[in-house]
């Protein structure tokens, strides 16, 4: 019923990151499984098949393996801006722990919210924003209140009155 | 920083607009007020935003109401006692209180609206043409009237009349005086006695 | 726990003609019936919890001293993140703090170990960081002189000081990755050293690769600061409109004239002025304002802001792939504003002086 008992906040580019060049937000990634719990297997089977190709591809990501005993699997991600996501991995297969990978690559670091808007700028304008005065005469600063010729109704097309008058004039 | 806060005041400036009520319909005339109290002829219009402006009427007294209106149309008052109810024709509010006919015009197109009251603190309504210096130095600019005044043959000069051209003869036996005469009933003789005001 | 347990049997064995729906809480001896919860344990809970709150917070730690670190792979991730080769001996000495070195060698006097026998292969980073510094400084100054070229020196120097603080930079330092790779004393790391950190990343880029790249590397990270800022407000000027007169008269035009323009609500808390800057007849600049001085001040200001063509509609900045094939003119000096004011006072007692002799 409130609206901000939900968390939501504008969009936020870390460090005007992508406007001189992009660095990808992920700092390191670390893989946390078991090397016997049948729990992990799908993580170990990640490990010796996709995540070489992910450490390829992504050279500036470091990669930490973090053999953990009778604990389920799990990522941890560290991002720039100094925040750590941690997902669990039980029961997801390698292509989908490959997924949520991918996933952890292509965020910046901040926390996800509901976004109030999906765009942001603080140059909303170059032509200037609308003002009262925009498209007014400065003349109105010299007149005087209450003026008869702006107060009248203007008079648009010929009455029956002034035809009248002027097919008089004529002859 | 020092820019963006004075564009900001300018953007969302209140201005003082004038508007003459001669002879116009005290019910249009809400209309087109009421449109610049809220603030709907501004690009930068919400409900929420405070973007109203002030309005002052002058002439009030002089309002014209259509047809029979100044006898039929009614104003309502319950004093939330019992017994309390009482009902008015338009002419007689408007001997009483010659603002009242216009304000009520615009508080009534102004309903459903939260912010109604306020809204209605920014419409200042003068009877004659006497405002007072404080009211008039504020005002910007000038709201158009809505009904165009027709000129009556007061307005024209006798050199007018004389100059404008026959257009057809009348009848020798034509009573061309008669218009000058009166000729309307004593009003309220249709309502029974017991509800007619004192 | 063990006791507790014999608590609850003795209450039983005492109590066990009694229905078996009621519990007695050993706390206010009350018939309560028997819920689907323990009762001791949202009590439990609140205490562990208060316990833990006046513990007192975990204990900041540095990021090497978890488990998962290798510095060799964070280095060569680091330079690979931001696209750059660099050399990784100048890489490591860039991050490398003095009070770190002077640290290590106070814990080898402690132990007692001679440091001209067995010398440290340290070196800090404050030579790296003066190069990047001054490699930093000159090419952001070069870069606005060229970009913004009517813009004062005054005016460019208050953008300068405003992307070379300590602050910024370490602001940027830390968003590009430096702070778990630097080897410093204290900790948290200190603001200063972070910027020291990120000259000296800067300095190393222009050891290894040459002046073409560190400047690239200064235009994309340090630069791009400069987006959605407003710089007029970066440079406050004390009298805009003393300093607008003396450009007009160096310029030979007439002397600017201030002029209301618009005016609502002169009598109310919410009165707004237009105040429009004329000379010779030509307008110049307008601004709002709350009353008429300030709406004259920022119509100079204004006024000021359109000469240095530094105004609100101005072209973005030009950076990126844009910025590839930029040609600057390294020698480029801009106007100065108190050169300006020196002369035209200059000009006005030699005026005043032809007119009294």
């Amino acid at each position: 019923m409130s609206n901000n008992a939900i968390p939501r906040d504008f969009l936020k580019n870390v460090l005007q990151n992508g406007m001189g060049r992009y660095v990808c937000q992920l700092q390191r990634i670390t893989f946390r499984f078991c090397k016997s719990h049948p729990g992990s297997r799908h993580m170990r089977d990640f490990i010796e098949n996709h995540m070489l190709d992910f450490t390829q591809k992504n050279p500036g990501v470091v990669v930490y393996l973090q053999p953990r005993r009778h604990r389920p699997p799990s990522i941890v991600a560290e991002f720039l801006n100094g925040r750590r996501e941690m997902m669990e991995m039980i029961d997801k297969e390698p292509e989908e722990i490959c997924k949520w990978t991918e996933h952890m690559r292509g965020r910046s670091g901040v926390q996800i919210v509901n976004m109030i808007r999906n765009n942001h700028t603080e140059t909303p304008s170059t032509q200037g924003i609308w003002h009262p005065f925009m498209f007014r005469d400065s003349e109105t600063a010299l007149t005087k209140f209450p003026n008869p010729q702006l107060s009248a109704v203007k008079q648009t097309g010929k009455t029956a009155t002034d035809y009248l008058l002027e097919e008089v004039e004529k002859k | 920083m020092a820019h963006n806060r004075v564009m900001q005041w300018a953007v969302l400036a209140r201005t003082w607009w004038i508007y003459d009520a001669n002879q116009q319909c005290p019910f249009r005339s809400a209309y087109r007020l009421t449109t610049y109290l809220q603030g709907l002829h501004k690009p930068v219009y919400h409900r929420h935003g405070d973007v109203g402006d002030h309005v002052v009427v002058f002439n009030t007294r002089h309002i014209a109401m259509r047809g029979e209106f100044w006898r039929t149309y009614k104003h309502f008052h319950h004093t939330r006692f019992a017994g309390g109810f009482s009902r008015a024709s338009a002419y007689r509010v408007h001997e009483e209180d010659p603002t009242r006919i216009l304000e009520r015009a615009c508080h009534n197109r102004l309903s459903g609206l939260d912010n109604k009251r306020t809204l209605m603190k920014r419409l200042h309504l003068f009877p004659d043409e006497e405002i007072p210096e404080e009211i008039l130095e504020n005002v910007t600019g000038q709201i158009q009237q809505v009904q165009a005044i027709p000129k009556k043959l007061e307005d024209y000069s006798q050199r007018e009349i004389d100059s404008f051209p026959r257009l057809f003869k009348m009848p020798e036996d034509y009573d061309i005086e008669s218009y000058k005469r009166e000729n309307r009933l004593e009003p309220d003789q249709h309502t029974s006695k017991a509800w007619r005001l004192k | 726990m063990a006791a507790s347990i014999l608590k609850t049997i003795a209450c039983a064995t005492a109590r066990s003609t009694l229905p078996k729906t009621f519990r007695i809480s050993t706390f206010m001896h009350l018939k309560v019936q028997k819920r689907g919860y323990d009762q001791y344990r949202m009590r439990y809970l609140k205490e562990m919890y208060q316990k833990r709150l006046d513990v007192g917070p975990e204990k900041q730690r540095r990021r090497s001293e978890w488990i998962n670190w290798n510095y060799d792979a964070e280095i060569y991730a680091f330079g690979q993140r931001l696209g750059e080769e660099f050399n990784e001996s100048t890489l490591r000495q860039a991050f490398i703090n003095r009070s770190y070195v002077e640290g290590e060698r106070k814990k080898r006097e402690e132990l007692g170990i001679d440091i001209e026998a067995v010398p440290l292969q340290l070196e800090d980073n404050t030579e790296l960081a003066e190069e990047g510094f001054a490699l930093m400084s000159s090419y952001v100054k070069v870069y606005l002189r060229n970009i913004y070229p009517y813009m004062f020196e005054e005016g460019i120097s208050a953008v300068h000081d405003y992307l070379t603080t300590d602050k910024m930079l370490a602001h940027i330092a830390k968003h590009v990755g430096c702070e778990d790779l630097i080897l410093s004393e204290e900790f948290p790391v200190l603001e200063s050293t972070l910027s020291t950190a990120f000259k000296a990343v800067i300095g190393a880029l222009f050891n290894d690769k040459g002046q073409e790249q560190a400047e690239r590397f200064v235009r994309d990270f340090v630069i791009t600061q400069l987006i959605e800022k407003d710089i007029n407000e970066l440079w406050h000027i004390v009298n805009p409109m003393g300093l607008l007169k003396a450009m007009l008269s160096l310029n030979g035009k007439g002397e600017p004239e201030p002029r209301l323009l618009w005016k609502s609500g002169a009598n109310t808390i919410m009165s707004l002025y237009w105040v429009g800057i004329y000379s010779d007849k030509e307008f110049i600049a307008k601004s709002p304002g709350e009353t008429v001085l300030i709406a004259e001040e920022m119509a100079a200001r204004e006024a000021i802001k359109r000469i240095m063509k530094t105004d609100d509609s101005r072209a973005p900045l030009i950076i990126g792939r844009a910025a590839e094939n930029l040609m600057l003119d390294y020698n480029r000096v801009n106007i100065s504003a108190e050169d300006i004011i020196q002369k035209f006072y200059e000009k006005s007692h030699s005026e005043k002086n032809s007119s009294t002799s």
